[in-house]
C-alpha cells in the first residue's frame, strides 16, 4: 500500500556542472529529488560523485531542445549556476516566462544586475553579496567575543 | 534620434557610418578599447569602453537619454541582458538586438526586445524571394512570416485569365487585395475579371500562399 502513498519526487534541473552545480546536484539526488544536470562540456560531469545516478545532459542550455530533453515541461525547479551571468539570466527567463517553471533560481555574480531581476519572479543569488554579509557577521561576532 | 550601439565589431562600424550620415546622434559602448578609440576619433562619437551588460557602464553612456538601443554582441544571452537593462533600468523605448540563433527570436520578442535581427532568417527569406522570382515581383513576410504579401504578375499563360474571382475559389485564408491594371487601381470584387498584364496583390497566410499563387499563374 505504501507504494501508492509516496509523494511525488521533486524534479530539479541544474544548469552548469561546476564546483557549485555538481555539489548541489549530489545533495539533491541524496534527498531523492529527480535531478537533471546540463553542461556544455561533458568532461565537467567528472566532478559529480560516483554515487550520482541521475541524468547528465551535455549541450547548450539556452537551446530549448536541450531544456526539453532535461524535462523542463514537468520540472518544479530550475537552478542556473554557469560561470556566465548572461547565460544564467537567459536560461532563467526562458524557464520562467516560456515554460512557467514554478521556482527559478539564478546565480548572478555581478551585484549591479541582481536588483533588476528581483521583480521578474526569478530568485537571484549573488555570491559576492553573500560573502560580504558573512564576513561582516564573522567580524561582528569576533569583535563582540573580544570585548566580552 | 539618440542611438546607442552596444558591442559588435564590423557591424558597429558600418552602422555608425550610416546612422551618422542620416544625422542621428550616436554613442557606443564596447569592451574593445582599441575599437572605442578608433571609432571615437574617426566619427567623433562618445565612446564608453566596458562591458555593455553592466548597468554602471550603461549609466556612464547616458542610456536613459537614448531613443534606441541596439545590441550587437555575438552572444545572444548578452544581447538579451543589454536590451532588458535598457528597457527596465533606463526606460528606453526601442531596443533592437542581433539574434544569432533563429530559435531564440520567438523567446526574445516576449522578453523585452522590440526587434530581433537574424541574419540566417534574412538569408533564408532572400533565397525564398529568389526561388519564386518568375511571376512574383515582390514578397513581403509579416508577423515572422505567418502572413505574406505578394505582388503577382499575370501573363498570357496564367490559368486565372478571363475568370471571375468567385469562380476561382481561393483558399479561405487568402484575399486578392488589389489589382493594378495599367494606370488603373482596382479594388476587386467577386465578379472582377482578371486579364493578362494585371499586377495582383495577394495577402495570405504562409500556409495557403503557394496554393493561392498557383491558382493565379498555374505553377507548382
Amino acid at each position: 500500500m505504501k507504494l501508492f502513498n509516496r509523494e511525488k519526487r521533486e524534479s530539479v534541473i541544474i544548469v552548469g556542472c561546476g564546483s557549485l552545480g555538481s555539489k548541489l546536484a549530489a545533495v539533491l539526488a541524496n534527498q531523492n529529488d529527480a535531478v537533471s544536470i546540463i553542461d556544455i562540456d561533458e568532461n565537467s560531469f567528472a566532478k559529480l560523485p560516483a554515487t550520482y545516478h541521475e541524468f547528465c545532459i551535455d549541450g547548450d542550455a539556452t537551446d530549448t531542445d536541450i531544456l526539453e530533453l532535461a524535462g523542463i515541461k514537468t520540472a518544479d525547479t530550475l537552478i542556473a549556476l554557469t560561470n556566465d551571468d548572461n547565460t544564467n539570466i537567459m536560461v532563467a527567463q526562458i524557464a520562467k516566462q516560456y515554460y512557467k517553471v514554478n521556482q527559478v533560481i539564478a546565480k548572478i555574480d555581478d551585484a549591479t544586475k541582481e536588483a533588476s531581476y528581483a521583480q521578474t519572479g526569478i530568485t537571484a543569488i549573488c555570491p559576492l553579496l553573500l560573502s560580504l554579509n558573512e564576513f561582516e557577521r564573522v567580524f561582528k561576532t569576533e569583535k563582540e567575543g573580544r570585548s566580552a | 534620434m539618440n542611438i546607442l550601439l552596444v558591442g559588435g565589431h564590423q557591424n558597429a562600424l558600418f552602422l555608425i557610418k550610416s546612422l551618422k550620415s542620416n544625422h542621428h546622434e550616436v554613442a557606443i559602448v564596447n569592451s574593445d578599447r582599441d575599437l572605442c578609440q578608433a571609432l571615437a576619433d574617426a566619427y567623433e562619437v562618445p565612446a564608453i569602453c566596458g562591458n555593455g551588460t553592466n548597468a554602471d557602464i550603461l549609466r556612464q553612456a547616458h542610456t536613459e537619454k537614448m531613443d534606441v538601443v541596439i545590441a550587437l554582441d555575438d552572444q545572444d544571452a548578452a544581447n538579451l541582458v543589454i536590451s532588458e537593462l535598457a528597457k527596465n533600468e533606463f526606460h528606453v523605448k526601442l531596443t533592437y538586438a542581433v539574434v544569432n540563433n533563429p530559435k531564440n527570436i520567438e523567446l526574445f520578442q516576449g522578453l523585452g526586445i522590440d526587434k530581433c535581427v537574424n541574419t540566417t532568417r534574412i538569408l533564408s527569406d532572400l533565397v525564398e524571394q529568389q526561388a519564386i522570382e518568375k511571376n512574383i515581383r515582390k514578397y513581403i513576410p509579416m508577423e515572422n512570416g505567418r502572413i505574406v504579401v505578394c505582388e503577382v504578375l499575370l501573363t498570357e499563360k496564367s490559368v486565372a485569365l478571363n475568370k471571375k474571382l468567385w469562380e476561382i475559389g481561393f483558399p479561405s485564408q487568402s484575399t486578392i487585395s488589389c489589382i493594378m491594371r495599367e494606370e488603373e487601381i482596382i479594388i476587386p470584387q467577386g465578379n472582377t475579371v482578371l486579364k493578362a498584364g494585371d499586377k495582383v496583390v495577394v495577402l495570405a497566410s504562409s500556409q495557403v500562399m503557394e496554393k493561392t499563387i498557383s491558382m493565379l499563374v498555374g505553377m507548382k
